[in-house]
């Protein structure tokens, strides 16, 4: 037995968390690794070429088989552990090969793109561009992102969530582990509040709704 | 590859491994105490780095058209007297690979192609287990992973053959950088 059998077969003894062995769970979780890989590089806009996914992929493999498997402890689904390993070696390859460009960054970066083409914060906080007058835009933003950071924190996340994201109120739901309706009423109410405060800053800004 | 990495989260994001976990398992609905999730909830309203692994855990898991394109095929074969029967789906139909029955369907000869070149495997069937060899004109670490075992042998001028398989599922890493899953049916 060389040393790699011997580190798989005590790791193959110690693994917690599943009544598969080492074996069987890269067996059955090879395909994901790759699906995981190539979602994530869609999702998130970070084009990679097949050469830099193999990359990923082999350095993904050379974790699983040198303790990766090994340390998942069972505190999330496999899957999920999976999941994270592969984010984790994409921002690791990204930093190391494209001059630390970070998945976040490409990530702001494809966002912002996006609110370009759809409906702009101003119109989903029910703030009308047109009366703004000589008022900066990034003054404004600045602004609304400040009274939006000083509402509670989980009305800042469905803040984010909604209003910077584009996520439905469904996603978010899902996302913030609530009910859609709750979500509802929570965007309502983040909305006046903001609005009312927004108004209140700038006094020449009338209310056309 | 940095050792201290492997398995771990920490390094996902600049907060505690154990947050790090905590947040992966809000997002996969393992963890469903409130506290804990409206805790962890109030923490990624604040860490963009949670933020982004939350929220694209979502985006990759709440997707139910998960990109099909990957990198691993998977071939059937059947031993049925001693004669080998390769079962091709319409999966290893396509260019990626072909597979070959010799004459006399005691060999199984796959072509698989890699980093610009074409990798042949054979499987044969002899003294009750199957052989898997496999043949490339470059050097190429071939990791055979089975429910029971894990080998690493080097192709070169002579082929890497393993041995005394059984009836199961077994795994090919190419340098680990492609996979063929191959299930071996004894009948």
């Amino acid at each position: 037995m060389n040393f790699c059998s011997l580190n798989f077969f005590i790791m193959s003894i110690f693994m917690i968390g599943s009544d598969k062995n080492i074996n069987q769970i890269l067996l059955d979780n090879i395909s994901l690794i790759f699906k995981i890989i190539n979602t994530i590089c869609i999702k998130k806009s970070v084009n990679l070429t097949e050469d830099e996914k193999e990359d990923i992929f082999q350095n993904v493999c050379v974790n699983l088989l040198s303790g990766g498997i090994a340390n998942f402890r069972g505190e999330c689904k496999f899957e999920t552990y999976l999941f994270s390993i592969i984010f984790n070696e994409i921002k690791n390859y990204l930093r190391k090969i494209h001059n630390n460009v970070s998945i976040h960054q490409r990530s702001a970066l494809y966002d912002t793109n996006g609110d370009a083409e759809g409906i702009s914060l101003e119109e989903k906080l029910s703030i009308n561009e047109d009366i703004l007058g000589d008022i900066i835009k990034d003054e404004l933003y600045r602004d609304i992102f400040e009274i939006a950071a000083s509402l509670k924190k989980i009305d800042y996340l469905i803040f984010k969530l909604y209003f910077i994201d584009n996520k439905t109120q469904k996603e978010v739901a899902e996302m913030c582990k609530r009910s859609q309706a709750t979500i509802s009423e929570r965007i309502v109410y983040i909305q006046r509040i903001i609005r009312s405060e927004i108004i209140k800053r700038y006094g020449n800004i009338r209310d056309f709704m | 590859m940095n050792m201290i990495d492997r398995g771990k989260t920490s390094a996902l994001s600049c907060c505690s491994d154990e947050l790090v976990k905590k947040v992966l398992a809000v997002a996969d609905g393992t963890i469903t105490d409130e506290n804990i999730v409206n805790n962890v909830l109030e923490h990624i309203a604040t860490c963009d780095s949670c933020l982004e692994l939350y929220k694209t855990y979502f985006e990759v898991f709440a997707d139910s058209t998960i990109a099909d394109e990957c990198n691993t095929v998977d071939v059937e074969i059947n031993c049925s007297n001693g004669s080998l029967i390769p079962l091709s789906t319409a999966f290893v139909m396509s260019q990626q690979a072909a597979v070959l029955s010799s004459g006399d369907n005691s060999v199984v000869e796959i072509n698989y192609p890699f980093d610009d070149s074409i990798i042949s495997i054979k499987c044969s069937y002899k003294e009750d287990a199957f052989d898997v060899a496999v043949y490339s004109d470059k050097s190429i670490k071939v990791h055979l992973i089975t429910n029971t075992k894990h080998e690493i042998l080097t192709t070169g001028s002579l082929p890497a053959v393993f041995r005394a398989i059984g009836d199961e599922n077994i795994l090919l890493l190419f340098d680990l950088r492609k996979a063929l899953k191959i299930r071996l049916n004894k009948n």
